[in-house]
């Protein structure tokens, strides 16, 4: 997470707490001041290390930070939610899923991943070599996923030139891999790409119905490859089998309740994109914390 | 004081460890509305959503196992564990250690047209045979590659191509798909070319197939004709020991990894348990 993020968390936070309403004339015409305070760190980057009396008269000590009223401070440009709560419990899974936070203790840790997303919609577009019968699935259970989670977006387009997300199949062996990175051989496999704002602007899913003959297996192994492209997510063995983001689920099964709720707790703006685990828990130990404290809720500004 | 610090970073350590080893995994959520019995809801690691509550209806901690090996005999156990593990004399040194696996659904076959007409004539019985003694496992044949989920082929020309995921080297050879330690998909080849007898054709085409059953390796000190001897025959057969040892093996269903090492920790542990409880057989253990 950049300090960037931090800092406007801050602002958001005194921003929404001081409001002055005045009361103007008769016919009480209502004016809102604002006072923006911005930590004293922010102010200096911007405005040099020079500090006036009237700068001084105006601090605020909030817990270790020196608060400073900025005239000039302007908010990018951008769009703002509060905080989504959820339960420890659900945040766990999450953390489990995104993160693979309960396998510290087993050889999978993964210190360095974080909430990546689709933040552009996703142009899906399949070659010919796909089967008809998998397409139709395929299609069908993404843009159910389009409709149901907020901020996420999915269409098909009509050339390969317009689309960011590429289905091939591979039917004979002489068949082109598009995408000769992928070396699994378990019969459905993608690669994603992703840019330093954690964001996915590309993805290459490869089916291959030599390996996976079965087609029922290789719809569901299509689908659950597809859902797991939505946030590079990782299985959790909390979960029993009959669920996508289980670890053990061997069997064809739909996806469960609890998988699509945190496909859109993922695809939610109440939380921050991009950042890693130890972040996350600091953003949530805060949020809480001033829920809890002050009723108010922590801001996120998600710029364009 | 260094002491003291070594005992408070044990301590802490320990505690982790413990807590993490109660971690619940495996978690069926339903939806609070569908539980029948309200009373005995139990709120544990339940997850509140808008508009519903999904509660935990099962779960089993990590690293516990919930076991019903039934009666058996040490014999049979060592017979079994060199069917799963391996030899006796290498499994613990092995640097790919074995661990129980096990088809997660019943096998659909498909035979492939390369298959002579009379290796299936043959084939088709024998999976009969195991269905019909197989507790669980049951074995059929398809007659659509699309609706299988096993498939046997042969290459019986230079010109036939392999499938991507059988090594060309072996003349006879299966490979399994997996999720976890459940097997979903299989293919197993057969080379007409370098396996030209008949006999030894089906004989070995029954051998690997049950072998594949549960990826299990060839045992010794055991009736030559048995599928799983490792000794040459040319009088293959289901034995007595094939079925026991096939049954025995889908007995339990472990959703974790079983070594060899966690194994003989259960049998010892479930030795215990049967001697304190007689009239019970399952027993959870970790």
């Amino acid at each position: 997470m950049s300090l960037k993020y931090k800092y406007l968390f801050l602002f958001f936070m005194f921003f929404s707490g001081i409001k002055v309403t005045l009361s103007q004339d008769s016919l009480s015409t209502q004016k809102t001041i604002k006072k923006t305070f911005i930590p004293l760190k922010l102010y200096k980057q911007q405005n040099g290390e020079k500090l006036t009396k009237q700068d001084s008269l105006n601090f605020i000590i909030r817990d270790k930070d020196t608060l400073i009223v900025s005239n000039n401070y302007k908010m990018p440009k951008g769009v703002l939610v509060p905080y989504e709560e959820r339960d420890s419990v659900f945040l766990e899974l999450y953390k489990d899923v995104v993160f693979q936070s309960s396998k510290y203790w087993k050889k999978n840790i993964k210190k360095h991943e974080t909430i990546r997303y689709w933040k552009d919609e996703i142009k899906l577009y399949f070659d010919k070599t796909v089967d008809k019968t998998v397409k139709k699935e395929l299609l069908k259970f993404a843009l159910e996923l389009s409709d149901k989670v907020d901020s996420l977006k999915i269409r098909e387009v009509n050339t390969k030139e317009a689309s960011n997300y590429f289905v091939y199949s591979l039917n004979k062996p002489k068949d082109y891999k598009y995408e000769k990175r992928l070396k699994s051989l378990d019969g459905v496999d993608y690669y994603i790409n992703w840019d330093g704002k954690q964001q996915f602007y590309k993805c290459m899913l490869e089916l291959n119905p030599q390996i996976l003959f079965n087609k029922e297996r290789l719809i569901f192994d299509a689908k659950k490859d597809f859902f797991f492209s939505l946030g590079h997510f990782h299985k959790t063995v909390m979960l029993s089998c009959d669920s996508f983001l289980s670890e053990c689920n061997s069997e064809i099964c739909k996806l469960s309740k609890i998988d699509l709720e945190i496909l859109k707790y993922h695809y939610s703006y109440g939380i921050c994109k991009g950042i890693d685990l130890k972040a996350f828990e600091e953003q949530h130990e805060k949020a809480k914390e001033l829920l809890k404290n002050t009723d108010q809720k922590l801001m996120f500004l998600h710029e364009d | 004081m260094r002491l003291t610090l070594s005992l408070l970073l044990i301590s802490l350590i320990f505690t982790k460890v413990t807590a993490q080893s109660n971690l619940a995994i495996n978690r069926k959520y339903v939806s609070i509305n569908t539980t029948k019995n309200s009373e005995n809801i139990s709120l544990k690691n339940a997850i509140y959503l808008e508009n519903d509550t999904l509660v935990v209806e099962k779960s089993i901690p990590m690293g516990v196992f919930e076991v019903d090996l039934g009666d058996f005999d040490l014999e049979f156990i060592e017979h079994y564990k060199a069917a799963v593990f391996g030899n006796a004399k290498t499994r613990r040194k092995d640097y790919n250690l074995s661990f129980i696996k096990m088809w997660s659904s019943n096998i659909k076959v498909y035979l492939d047209k390369s298959v002579d007409k009379k290796l299936k004539k043959e084939l088709i019985p024998f999976f009969n045979d195991i269905s019909k003694h197989s507790n669980s496992l049951k074995i059929s044949v398809v007659s659509k590659l699309e609706d299988s989920n096993y498939l046997i082929y042969c290459t019986n020309s230079p010109s036939d191509v392999d499938q991507p995921i059988i090594k060309q080297d072996d003349p006879i050879t299966y490979n399994l798909l997996c999720a976890n330690n459940k097997y979903y998909k299989g293919v197993l080849r057969l080379n007409t070319m370098s396996i030209y007898s008949f006999n030894e054709q089906i004989n070995n085409l029954k051998v690997y197939f049950f072998k594949s059953l549960g990826q299990f390796w060839l045992i010794n000190n055991v009736p030559c004709e048995s599928m799983l001897a490792d000794c040459h025959s040319t009088n293959k057969k289901l034995t007595d020991l094939d079925y026991k040892i096939l049954n025995f093996h889908y007995k339990n269903n472990y959703d974790s990894d079983v070594s060899i090492f966690k194994y003989e920790d259960i049998i010892e542990e479930y030795g215990r348990l049967r001697k304190e409880h007689p009239n019970q057989t399952k027993f959870l253990i970790d």
